[in-house]
């Protein structure tokens, strides 16, 4: 086995910067599982949303606002500086800002606080109408008890009193099956293709140009091996190298995860992960036959795994792309991965057998269209270098 | 020589077909790409009509409810609610299939909502339609308190509760663009500056005898290495602002992405990212006895972790370094570049943008000293 054992060798000399590569997307898969917004359980709770109060009132009324409002949100107080508040704003950290003006007791109480709340949101936002809507709820609930001919601080209590009592929401499960995977086990494995794909370039390709160099491979081809017994050795290896990557990242999602990593539902989307690693695997072993040197090989892998990842739903879910990106996404592997792995996530509801198969089955086919590639330039290539 | 080691170092890059292509069509691909995906994020974010299902059961509560309803409903996107009325067997089908956010139906006296537990995607508009139905049942406990108590108020309430009322005035700090797809741009230029950090890498490599035969040639020429290595910087620098231009004058022209009118200081924060990009690989190349690869490995390596932590993937990424280790925003280079792009389309002064580059250029100018040093004077005792 000299071209399988040369393989390891060279993947020996190379192990260094192999590790820094692993320790690096570790690194990365872990701050994007763990940065990951909580998931899901099954009961339903309103959306959490983060608030700035600038609250120059300071009564009573004031007060109960700022409360009920803390009461659903994320609410911070300490005073932020314009500069602050856009950083935040623009980067989603902050979806709502309430500044309550001096004097919106009297208002209140005038009957007469008709647009005297600032608020400041991202123009047209969900979020911000959602607040909104809150916001007008609670001081239109107040409004009619004052109305009504309660004081404001009984009127704060029949409100406070009323909302307890509103009856919870019902979440309606389709399913049968209660899931009980934590579920960033799932965002662990929404980030691997793009790991996968950007481990094995920068691991296993180097390997592959160094085996494919011109006079290398010349004095392979002229000795008394096969060329197909070298093609087999150099798969053999490359299987082999490929699946210890994917080992290693198994067992780093086993010591973090522990039990939640071996439900029925992570070990399917296990499954479907070790499909997606044929697919990279033939993609390294395609782009390595044009022996690309290492800055070029970093472009191209990255220009693959960014464009899979923000095209197929792994950085941004797929529910925000349009229908368009999503039309394209189909015709990549990873677009069928992120579906397998997004109904793993929900696999209380909507787990379906038949559906898992096929997304397999359809990404399987994609790395046999890829080896068919990579077989037919491989051949070209051969035969325009002798 | 300066001018001899520039042309000659341009001239070998220019002879590279497959680096060339991909230095030029990296950010080109990418930012296509990247327009491509996000174009319907905008849209995602935006508020448009919630589908619902109503299921009526002939109590007088359905006549008042189907009253504010009516006055919800619309088929156009700028309204609050799209509903369908259906019996319950048919709403709950409709919420299987997700055809409806949820189902309105009254639970005695109450106005309760029910969802789909496997559509989480859809949290939000859940959470709208159950302040929905929170502020109806607000409005008819009030009305029967008031009834018990103060009866002879009724009119007053219900004059109140008829009375379209908005106690919010939406006000804005800032002019600039609050479009979260463009932090995505700015940090794909970031990583294309960066990723000059390969080409002062392989500089610093070629005049390193023990790395490279071109090294140990350089090595043994009586050229003068600081003069030899400045031309090749800047051949480096030429060619990879060039590159970096192109591609910014695509994602403009082009693609249509907003950096606002002040292209000129967009070019010049991708020209000094350009600098740092390389004066980093500049270093790390010269720095320390590791192999080749090894200082690939370890400049790869700084360059993902740096576009990683500048928001490359994950958006607010820099907000939530700013939150546990803001120090680091300050140092990356990634975040800097992008920082400057965001800080020109979001504040009208350029303070901030400057307070940015001025810190590129220090970071710049400790690479390349840094690098200089470790190159200088190197002995080899055999070769």
């Amino acid at each position: 086995m000299p071209v399988f054992k040369s393989f390891f060798k060279i993947a020996g000399k190379r192990l260094r910067s192999a590790c820094i590569y692993f320790i690096i997307y570790t690194v990365i898969i872990l701050v994007f599982s763990f940065t990951a917004e909580s998931s899901f359980d099954g009961n339903f709770q309103s959306s959490e949303l983060s608030l700035y109060i600038e609250d120059h009132d300071g009564t009573d009324a004031s007060r109960a606002l700022c409360a009920y409002l803390g009461s659903l949100h994320e609410v911070t107080t300490e005073p932020l500086s314009r500069e602050e508040i856009a950083d935040r704003m623009y980067y989603r950290m902050l979806n709502y800002v309430l500044i309550i003006p001096q004097g919106f007791e009297e208002r209140l109480l005038a009957q007469n606080a008709d647009g005297f709340l600032d608020s400041v949101l991202i123009p047209g936002s969900s979020n911000g109408i959602f607040v909104n809507l809150q916001v007008t709820q609670y001081i239109r609930s107040l409004q009619t008890y004052l109305a009504g001919g309660y004081t404001l601080s009984s009127a704060v209590e029949a409100s406070d009193r009323r909302l307890a009592e509103i009856p919870a929401v019902k979440a309606v499960s389709f399913g049968d099956e209660k899931s009980v995977t934590d579920n960033r086990v799932f965002y662990f494995y929404q980030y691997l293709p793009y790991v996968f794909l950007l481990i094995l370039f920068a691991g296993m390709a180097p390997i592959l140009i160094t085996i494919n160099e011109p006079d290398m491979r010349r004095r392979t081809l002229c000795s008394c091996l096969p060329a197909s017994g070298r093609n087999l050795q150099l798969a053999a290896a490359c299987t082999l190298y490929a699946l210890l990557v994917w080992f290693l990242f198994m067992l780093l999602g086993l010591v973090i995860f522990r039990q939640d990593f071996l439900t029925r539902y992570s070990l399917l989307a296990m499954g479907n992960s070790l499909v997606f690693l044929l697919f990279c695997v033939a993609v390294t072993l395609f782009v390595s036959i044009f022996s690309p040197n290492e800055n070029v090989l970093h472009m191209i892998s990255n220009i693959i795994g960014l464009s899979m990842s923000f095209l197929c739903g792994i950085f941004v879910p797929q529910n925000l792309l349009s229908d368009g990106v999503l039309a394209v996404g189909k015709f990549l592997p990873a677009y069928w991965y992120i579906g397998i792995n997004d109904m793993l996530a929900l696999s209380e509801q909507t787990f379906d057998l038949h559906v898992y198969l096929q997304g397999l089955g359809i990404q399987f086919l994609f790395a046999a269209a890829a080896f068919a590639l990579l077989m037919a330039f491989s051949g070209a290539r051969k035969r325009s270098q002798l | 020589m300066y001018f001899h080691a520039l042309k000659y170092t341009l001239k070998t890059l220019l002879h590279s077909p497959g680096e060339l292509f991909w230095c030029f069509a990296f950010p080109i691909i990418l930012a296509t790409m990247f327009s491509f995906a996000f174009s319907g994020l905008a849209e995602s974010e935006t508020f448009s009509a919630i589908p619902v299902a109503v299921v009526q059961n002939d109590s007088d509560l359905d006549t008042i409810l189907t009253e504010i309803l009516d006055g919800l409903n619309t088929s156009e996107n700028d309204g609050f609610l799209k509903i369908t009325y259906a019996s319950e067997e048919d709403a709950l089908s409709l919420l299987k299939n997700n055809d409806v956010t949820g189902i309105l139906s009254f639970d005695g006296d109450a106005l309760t909502l029910s969802i789909a537990s496997d559509m989480s995607t859809l949290r939000l508009e859940q959470s709208i339609l159950q302040v929905f139905a929170e502020q109806f049942n607000l409005n008819y406990g009030a009305i029967a308190d008031i009834m018990k108590k103060h009866p002879e108020r009724l009119p007053d309430v219900i004059q109140m509760l008829t009375r379209e009322t908005g106690y919010l005035t939406e006000t804005s700090f800032t002019e600039g663009n609050f479009d979260e797809s463009l932090t995505y741009f700015f940090n794909l230029i970031a990583m294309t500056c960066l990723y000059a950090a390969m080409m002062g890498n392989n500089i610093a490599i070629n005049n390193q005898a023990n790395l490279s035969a071109l090294g140990a040639r350089r090595c043994v020429s009586p050229v003068h290495h600081l003069v030899s290595i400045s031309g090749d910087l800047s051949a480096a620098l030429i060619f990879q602002s060039s590159s970096i231009f192109i591609g910014i004058a695509y994602m403009h022209f082009a693609l249509g992405v907003d950096f606002g009118s002040q292209f000129g200081y967009v070019l010049l924060a991708s020209l000094i990212g350009c600098t740092t990009g390389i004066s980093l690989g500049f270093f790390i190349g010269s720095f320390g006895y590791g192999t080749r690869e090894s200082k690939f490995g370890l400049l790869m390596t700084i360059i993902m972790l740096n576009c990683l932590a500048s928001g490359l993937m994950i958006g607010n990424m820099r907000m939530y370094v700013e939150k546990f280790f803001p120090i680091y925003n300050h140092i990356n280079p990634a975040a800097l570049i992008s920082d400057s792009l965001y800080a020109l389309i979001v504040y009208p002064s350029h303070e901030r943008y400057f307070i940015n580059l001025l810190i590129l250029i220090g970071l710049s100018a400790v690479f390349g000293i840094g690098g200089f040093i470790s190159v200088r004077r190197k002995k080899y005792a055999s070769l």
